[in-house]
Protein backbone atom coordinates (compact mmCIF):
# COMPACT_ATOMS: atom_id res chain seq x y z
CA UNK A 1 0.00 0.00 0.00
CA UNK A 2 0.90 3.72 -0.75
CA UNK A 3 2.53 5.44 2.48
CA UNK A 4 2.94 9.41 3.68
CA UNK A 5 4.78 10.45 6.05
CA UNK A 6 3.98 14.48 7.32
CA UNK A 7 7.15 15.34 8.94
CA UNK A 8 7.85 18.92 9.95
CA UNK A 9 7.10 21.37 12.53
CA UNK A 10 4.09 23.49 13.72
CA UNK A 11 6.41 26.59 13.94
CA UNK A 12 4.77 30.07 14.68
CA UNK A 13 2.02 32.54 14.67
CA UNK A 14 2.36 36.08 13.45
CA UNK A 15 0.53 39.43 13.50
CA UNK A 16 -1.87 38.51 16.15
CA UNK A 17 -1.39 41.04 17.97
CA UNK A 18 -2.75 39.68 21.24
CA UNK A 19 -0.92 40.48 24.69
CA UNK A 20 -1.91 37.09 26.22
CA UNK A 21 0.07 34.36 25.42
CA UNK A 22 -1.39 32.25 22.66
CA UNK A 23 -1.15 28.07 21.85
CA UNK A 24 -2.91 26.49 18.79
CA UNK A 25 -4.70 23.07 18.86
CA UNK A 26 -3.79 21.12 15.62
CA UNK A 27 -5.78 17.81 14.06
CA UNK A 28 -5.95 15.96 10.54
CA UNK A 29 -8.65 15.22 8.67
CA UNK A 30 -8.08 12.41 6.33
CA UNK A 31 -10.77 10.61 4.10
CA UNK A 32 -12.13 7.21 4.75
CA UNK A 33 -9.20 5.75 2.27
CA UNK A 34 -6.57 6.79 5.11
CA UNK A 35 -5.41 5.37 8.08
CA UNK A 36 -3.18 6.58 10.51
CA UNK A 37 -0.57 4.07 11.41
CA UNK A 38 1.57 5.82 13.87
CA UNK A 39 2.07 9.44 15.07
CA UNK A 40 -1.14 11.54 16.68
CA UNK A 41 -3.35 13.50 14.55
CA UNK A 42 -4.10 15.84 17.03
CA UNK A 43 -2.50 17.48 19.79
CA UNK A 44 -1.90 20.75 21.27
CA UNK A 45 1.06 22.94 21.40
CA UNK A 46 2.66 24.71 24.24
CA UNK A 47 1.44 28.31 25.13
CA UNK A 48 4.07 30.99 23.96
CA UNK A 49 4.37 35.20 24.40
CA UNK A 50 4.50 37.36 21.65
CA UNK A 51 8.46 38.17 21.09
CA UNK A 52 9.35 41.46 19.58
CA UNK A 53 8.57 40.49 16.09
CA UNK A 54 4.89 39.91 16.67
CA UNK A 55 5.04 36.39 16.56
CA UNK A 56 4.63 32.95 18.88
CA UNK A 57 7.02 30.42 18.27
CA UNK A 58 5.87 27.01 19.19
CA UNK A 59 8.10 24.81 16.99
CA UNK A 60 6.04 21.38 17.84
CA UNK A 61 6.79 18.55 16.54
CA UNK A 62 4.80 16.87 13.86
CA UNK A 63 5.63 13.22 12.94
CA UNK A 64 2.74 11.03 11.45
CA UNK A 65 2.38 8.24 9.10
CA UNK A 66 -0.60 7.50 6.79
CA UNK A 67 -2.04 4.44 4.34
CA UNK A 68 -3.70 5.14 1.79
CA UNK A 69 -6.25 2.88 -0.44
CA UNK A 70 -6.78 5.69 -2.50
CA UNK A 71 -5.66 9.48 -3.03
CA UNK A 72 -9.35 11.03 -2.06
CA UNK A 73 -9.28 12.43 0.94
CA UNK A 74 -5.98 13.83 0.95
CA UNK A 75 -4.81 15.24 4.63
CA UNK A 76 -5.51 18.62 5.56
CA UNK A 77 -4.45 20.37 9.09
CA UNK A 78 -7.17 22.14 10.80
CA UNK A 79 -5.84 24.51 13.27
CA UNK A 80 -7.77 26.49 16.03
CA UNK A 81 -5.35 28.87 18.20
CA UNK A 82 -6.49 30.24 21.94
CA UNK A 83 -5.63 32.58 23.96
CA UNK A 84 -4.76 32.43 27.58
CA UNK A 85 -4.28 35.01 30.08
CA UNK A 86 -2.54 35.72 33.21
CA UNK A 87 -5.79 34.96 35.00
CA UNK A 88 -6.03 31.16 32.89
CA UNK A 89 -9.05 32.23 31.06
CA UNK A 90 -9.03 31.19 26.96
CA UNK A 91 -10.86 31.57 24.41
CA UNK A 92 -10.15 31.11 20.44
CA UNK A 93 -8.52 33.74 18.93
CA UNK A 94 -8.17 31.84 15.15
CA UNK A 95 -9.31 29.24 13.00
CA UNK A 96 -7.80 28.30 9.99
CA UNK A 97 -7.24 25.31 7.61
CA UNK A 98 -5.39 23.97 5.14
CA UNK A 99 -4.76 21.32 2.67
CA UNK A 100 -1.21 19.64 2.81
CA UNK A 101 0.49 19.35 -0.14
CA UNK A 102 0.85 16.06 -2.74
CA UNK A 103 4.84 16.65 -3.62
CA UNK A 104 7.56 15.73 -1.66
CA UNK A 105 9.91 17.79 -0.23
CA UNK A 106 9.98 20.69 1.87
CA UNK A 107 7.36 23.26 2.10
CA UNK A 108 6.10 25.89 4.23
CA UNK A 109 2.89 26.68 4.50
CA UNK A 110 1.45 30.14 5.91
CA UNK A 111 -2.05 29.25 7.27
CA UNK A 112 -4.29 32.83 7.34
CA UNK A 113 -6.56 32.24 10.15
CA UNK A 114 -10.00 34.32 10.94
CA UNK A 115 -12.27 34.50 13.90
CA UNK A 116 -16.21 35.20 14.64
CA UNK A 117 -16.58 38.53 15.00
CA UNK A 118 -17.94 40.64 17.64
CA UNK A 119 -21.53 41.91 15.73
CA UNK A 120 -22.60 44.62 18.11
CA UNK A 121 -21.25 47.26 19.92
CA UNK A 122 -21.99 46.37 23.18
CA UNK A 123 -20.27 42.63 22.33
CA UNK A 124 -17.05 45.01 21.16
CA UNK A 125 -17.02 46.72 24.30
CA UNK A 126 -17.38 44.06 26.35
CA UNK A 127 -14.52 41.68 23.99
CA UNK A 128 -12.10 45.02 24.30
CA UNK A 129 -12.44 45.55 28.05
CA UNK A 130 -13.23 41.97 29.63
CA UNK A 131 -12.05 40.02 26.97
CA UNK A 132 -13.78 36.42 25.21
CA UNK A 133 -14.54 35.80 22.12
CA UNK A 134 -16.76 33.98 19.72
CA UNK A 135 -16.46 30.20 19.33
CA UNK A 136 -17.83 28.00 16.26
CA UNK A 137 -20.18 24.92 17.78
CA UNK A 138 -19.71 23.78 14.44
CA UNK A 139 -16.78 23.47 14.41
CA UNK A 140 -16.58 21.28 10.35
CA UNK A 141 -17.26 24.84 8.74
CA UNK A 142 -13.65 25.51 9.15
CA UNK A 143 -12.47 23.08 6.69
CA UNK A 144 -16.00 23.11 4.36
CA UNK A 145 -16.99 25.72 2.34
CA UNK A 146 -20.52 25.70 2.74
CA UNK A 147 -22.82 27.21 5.47
CA UNK A 148 -20.63 29.95 5.62
CA UNK A 149 -22.53 33.07 4.65
CA UNK A 150 -24.36 33.80 7.78
CA UNK A 151 -21.27 33.88 9.99
CA UNK A 152 -19.63 37.31 10.44
CA UNK A 153 -15.75 37.38 10.71
CA UNK A 154 -12.31 39.27 11.54
CA UNK A 155 -9.02 38.42 10.03
CA UNK A 156 -6.15 37.51 12.03
CA UNK A 157 -2.91 36.60 12.02
CA UNK A 158 -1.14 34.05 10.08
CA UNK A 159 0.53 30.35 10.77
CA UNK A 160 3.26 29.37 10.25
CA UNK A 161 3.91 25.51 9.03
CA UNK A 162 7.74 23.68 8.24
CA UNK A 163 6.06 20.32 6.67
CA UNK A 164 8.34 17.41 5.15
CA UNK A 165 6.27 15.06 3.04
CA UNK A 166 8.00 11.48 1.88
CA UNK A 167 5.61 9.31 0.30
CA UNK A 168 6.36 5.94 -0.92
CA UNK A 169 5.34 3.53 -3.23
CA UNK A 170 2.55 5.90 -4.75
CA UNK A 171 3.88 5.72 -8.44
CA UNK A 172 3.76 1.78 -7.86
CA UNK A 173 -0.24 2.32 -7.91
CA UNK A 174 -0.37 4.49 -10.87
CA UNK A 175 -0.30 8.05 -8.67
CA UNK A 176 1.19 10.89 -10.72
CA UNK A 177 2.01 13.59 -8.11
CA UNK A 178 5.28 15.88 -10.31
CA UNK B 1 26.63 -12.29 -4.22
CA UNK B 2 23.25 -13.52 -2.87
CA UNK B 3 20.32 -11.17 -2.99
CA UNK B 4 19.36 -10.08 0.31
CA UNK B 5 15.69 -8.78 0.86
CA UNK B 6 16.40 -5.02 2.06
CA UNK B 7 14.70 -3.16 4.56
CA UNK B 8 16.93 -0.95 5.99
CA UNK B 9 18.09 2.40 4.86
CA UNK B 10 20.85 4.81 6.30
CA UNK B 11 20.71 8.52 6.62
CA UNK B 12 23.74 10.48 7.37
CA UNK B 13 23.72 14.01 8.76
CA UNK B 14 26.96 15.76 8.65
CA UNK B 15 26.81 19.49 9.78
CA UNK B 16 27.43 22.26 12.52
CA UNK B 17 25.51 24.18 14.93
CA UNK B 18 27.13 27.49 13.48
CA UNK B 19 25.69 30.24 16.01
CA UNK B 20 23.29 31.66 18.32
CA UNK B 21 22.00 34.73 17.60
CA UNK B 22 20.26 37.33 20.58
CA UNK B 23 18.81 40.53 18.13
CA UNK B 24 19.44 42.68 21.62
CA UNK B 25 23.23 41.64 22.41
CA UNK B 26 24.65 39.22 24.52
CA UNK B 27 25.07 40.35 28.00
CA UNK B 28 26.27 37.18 29.40
CA UNK B 29 30.06 36.11 30.26
CA UNK B 30 29.60 32.90 28.19
CA UNK B 31 27.17 30.68 26.53
CA UNK B 32 27.61 27.26 25.87
CA UNK B 33 25.24 24.70 23.89
CA UNK B 34 24.60 21.06 24.24
CA UNK B 35 23.08 19.22 22.16
CA UNK B 36 20.88 15.72 21.71
CA UNK B 37 19.60 13.91 18.76
CA UNK B 38 16.39 12.47 19.89
CA UNK B 39 14.50 9.51 17.57
CA UNK B 40 11.83 7.68 16.69
CA UNK B 41 11.17 3.38 18.23
CA UNK B 42 12.17 2.07 15.05
CA UNK B 43 15.67 4.06 14.81
CA UNK B 44 19.42 3.45 15.57
CA UNK B 45 22.69 5.10 16.08
CA UNK B 46 25.16 3.81 13.46
CA UNK B 47 28.02 5.80 14.51
CA UNK B 48 28.53 9.68 15.71
CA UNK B 49 28.01 11.23 18.91
CA UNK B 50 24.40 11.40 19.62
CA UNK B 51 24.53 13.88 22.50
CA UNK B 52 27.86 17.21 23.24
CA UNK B 53 28.76 19.81 24.75
CA UNK B 54 30.60 22.74 23.49
CA UNK B 55 33.11 25.03 24.09
CA UNK B 56 32.47 28.26 26.57
CA UNK B 57 31.97 31.06 23.63
CA UNK B 58 31.60 34.47 23.59
CA UNK B 59 30.64 37.35 20.60
CA UNK B 60 33.28 38.66 18.98
CA UNK B 61 32.86 42.18 17.35
CA UNK B 62 29.20 41.74 16.69
CA UNK B 63 27.21 41.39 19.80
CA UNK B 64 24.44 39.73 18.93
CA UNK B 65 25.90 36.70 17.78
CA UNK B 66 27.94 33.76 19.60
CA UNK B 67 29.92 31.42 16.93
CA UNK B 68 30.11 28.00 17.98
CA UNK B 69 30.68 25.81 15.02
CA UNK B 70 30.01 22.79 16.80
CA UNK B 71 30.06 19.71 14.90
CA UNK B 72 27.38 17.61 14.64
CA UNK B 73 27.35 13.78 12.87
CA UNK B 74 25.24 11.04 12.84
CA UNK B 75 24.63 8.20 11.10
CA UNK B 76 21.72 6.24 11.87
CA UNK B 77 19.35 3.70 10.64
CA UNK B 78 15.97 2.80 10.21
CA UNK B 79 12.78 0.96 8.64
CA UNK B 80 10.69 3.45 9.04
CA UNK B 81 10.66 7.23 8.12
CA UNK B 82 8.02 7.46 11.23
CA UNK B 83 10.37 8.91 14.24
CA UNK B 84 12.61 11.21 12.18
CA UNK B 85 15.73 12.20 14.05
CA UNK B 86 15.65 16.07 15.89
CA UNK B 87 17.99 17.78 17.01
CA UNK B 88 17.40 19.32 20.79
CA UNK B 89 19.57 22.31 21.51
CA UNK B 90 20.16 23.68 24.55
CA UNK B 91 21.58 27.62 24.71
CA UNK B 92 23.02 28.13 28.77
CA UNK B 93 24.68 31.23 30.30
CA UNK B 94 27.83 31.05 32.86
CA UNK B 95 28.05 34.01 34.89
CA UNK B 96 30.15 35.29 37.75
CA UNK B 97 27.11 36.18 39.99
CA UNK B 98 24.18 34.29 38.85
CA UNK B 99 25.78 31.20 37.58
CA UNK B 100 25.01 28.47 35.47
CA UNK B 101 21.39 29.89 33.65
CA UNK B 102 19.19 28.68 30.73
CA UNK B 103 18.90 30.68 27.94
CA UNK B 104 16.60 28.48 25.57
CA UNK B 105 16.00 25.25 23.94
CA UNK B 106 16.14 25.06 20.00
CA UNK B 107 14.27 22.16 18.17
CA UNK B 108 15.02 21.27 14.81
CA UNK B 109 13.63 18.28 12.38
CA UNK B 110 16.95 17.03 10.77
CA UNK B 111 16.81 17.52 7.03
CA UNK B 112 14.36 14.83 5.28
CA UNK B 113 15.70 15.71 2.05
CA UNK B 114 19.06 14.73 0.59
CA UNK B 115 21.53 18.00 0.45
CA UNK B 116 22.77 21.18 2.17
CA UNK B 117 20.21 22.62 4.29
CA UNK B 118 20.67 25.63 5.88
CA UNK B 119 18.09 25.99 9.20
CA UNK B 120 16.92 28.42 12.22
CA UNK B 121 15.15 27.47 14.85
CA UNK B 122 13.54 29.90 17.62
CA UNK B 123 15.15 29.31 21.13
CA UNK B 124 11.86 29.24 23.22
CA UNK B 125 12.44 29.81 26.95
CA UNK B 126 9.70 27.92 29.57
CA UNK B 127 8.14 30.43 32.18
CA UNK B 128 6.36 29.96 35.12
CA UNK B 129 3.03 29.38 34.83
CA UNK B 130 1.84 31.30 37.70
CA UNK B 131 2.50 34.69 39.58
CA UNK B 132 4.09 33.36 42.55
CA UNK B 133 6.50 31.40 40.31
CA UNK B 134 7.25 34.09 38.16
CA UNK B 135 7.97 36.05 41.62
CA UNK B 136 10.48 33.36 42.71
CA UNK B 137 12.16 33.02 39.80
CA UNK B 138 12.67 36.94 39.73
CA UNK B 139 13.91 36.92 43.08
CA UNK B 140 16.47 33.66 43.47
CA UNK B 141 17.39 34.62 39.92
CA UNK B 142 16.51 30.83 38.66
CA UNK B 143 14.24 30.36 35.50
CA UNK B 144 12.67 27.34 35.46
CA UNK B 145 14.27 24.47 33.24
CA UNK B 146 12.74 21.44 31.46
CA UNK B 147 14.20 18.19 33.58
CA UNK B 148 14.60 16.59 30.20
CA UNK B 149 14.59 18.83 26.72
CA UNK B 150 13.87 15.22 24.78
CA UNK B 151 10.11 16.23 25.96
CA UNK B 152 10.23 19.05 23.46
CA UNK B 153 10.84 16.51 20.79
CA UNK B 154 8.04 14.38 21.22
CA UNK B 155 5.61 17.04 21.20
CA UNK B 156 3.01 14.79 23.30
CA UNK B 157 2.98 17.15 26.75
CA UNK B 158 4.34 20.43 25.62
CA UNK B 159 0.65 21.60 26.15
CA UNK B 160 1.28 21.92 29.85
CA UNK B 161 4.11 24.79 29.08
CA UNK B 162 4.04 28.12 28.93
CA UNK B 163 6.75 29.29 27.19
CA UNK B 164 8.70 32.62 25.59
CA UNK B 165 11.05 32.82 22.74
CA UNK B 166 14.16 34.99 22.34
CA UNK B 167 16.62 34.57 19.58
CA UNK B 168 17.76 31.78 17.33
CA UNK B 169 20.03 29.27 16.66
CA UNK B 170 21.67 28.73 13.14
CA UNK B 171 22.13 25.56 11.92
CA UNK B 172 23.94 23.65 8.89
CA UNK B 173 22.83 19.92 7.83
CA UNK B 174 23.95 17.65 4.90
CA UNK B 175 21.69 15.01 4.60
CA UNK B 176 23.24 11.69 2.57
CA UNK B 177 20.65 8.45 2.58
CA UNK B 178 21.18 5.53 1.24
CA UNK B 179 18.31 2.83 -0.11
CA UNK B 180 15.59 5.31 0.43
CA UNK B 181 14.25 5.34 -2.79
CA UNK B 182 15.27 1.28 -3.14
CA UNK B 183 12.40 1.22 -0.53
CA UNK B 184 9.97 2.86 -2.34
CA UNK B 185 10.56 6.34 -0.64
CA UNK B 186 10.45 9.64 -2.00
CA UNK B 187 11.47 12.42 -0.51
CA UNK B 188 12.85 14.68 -3.40
CA UNK B 189 10.90 17.38 -5.02
CA UNK B 190 12.53 16.93 -8.64
CA UNK B 191 13.92 13.79 -9.79
CA UNK B 192 17.32 14.81 -10.58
Amino acid sequence: MAELHIIGQLQSASDFNDPNSLFCRYSFQTGPNWTLISGFSEGQTASGKENFKNSVEWVHPLDLHYVCKGIQGWPKIILQVSCLDSIGRSWVVGYGCCALPSTPGYHTIKVPCWVPAATTVTERLKQYFIGGGHELTQTDIINLGSDRFKLITQSRGEIKLNICIVLRNLTQFGVEYK
Amino acid sequence: MKEIELTKFLVSFNGHIEYVIFPAGVFDEQLYIQYEVVWGIDWDPKSGLCTGTSQMARPGSDPEKVIFNMPVEMVLGSTNIFGWPQLVVTVRAKNFFSGDTLRGYALFLLPPVAGTHEMTAPLVIPRSATMLGEWLAWLTGRQPELVDPRMLATGKENYLLRTESYGHVRLKMTMVSKDMRKLGYDNMAHFL
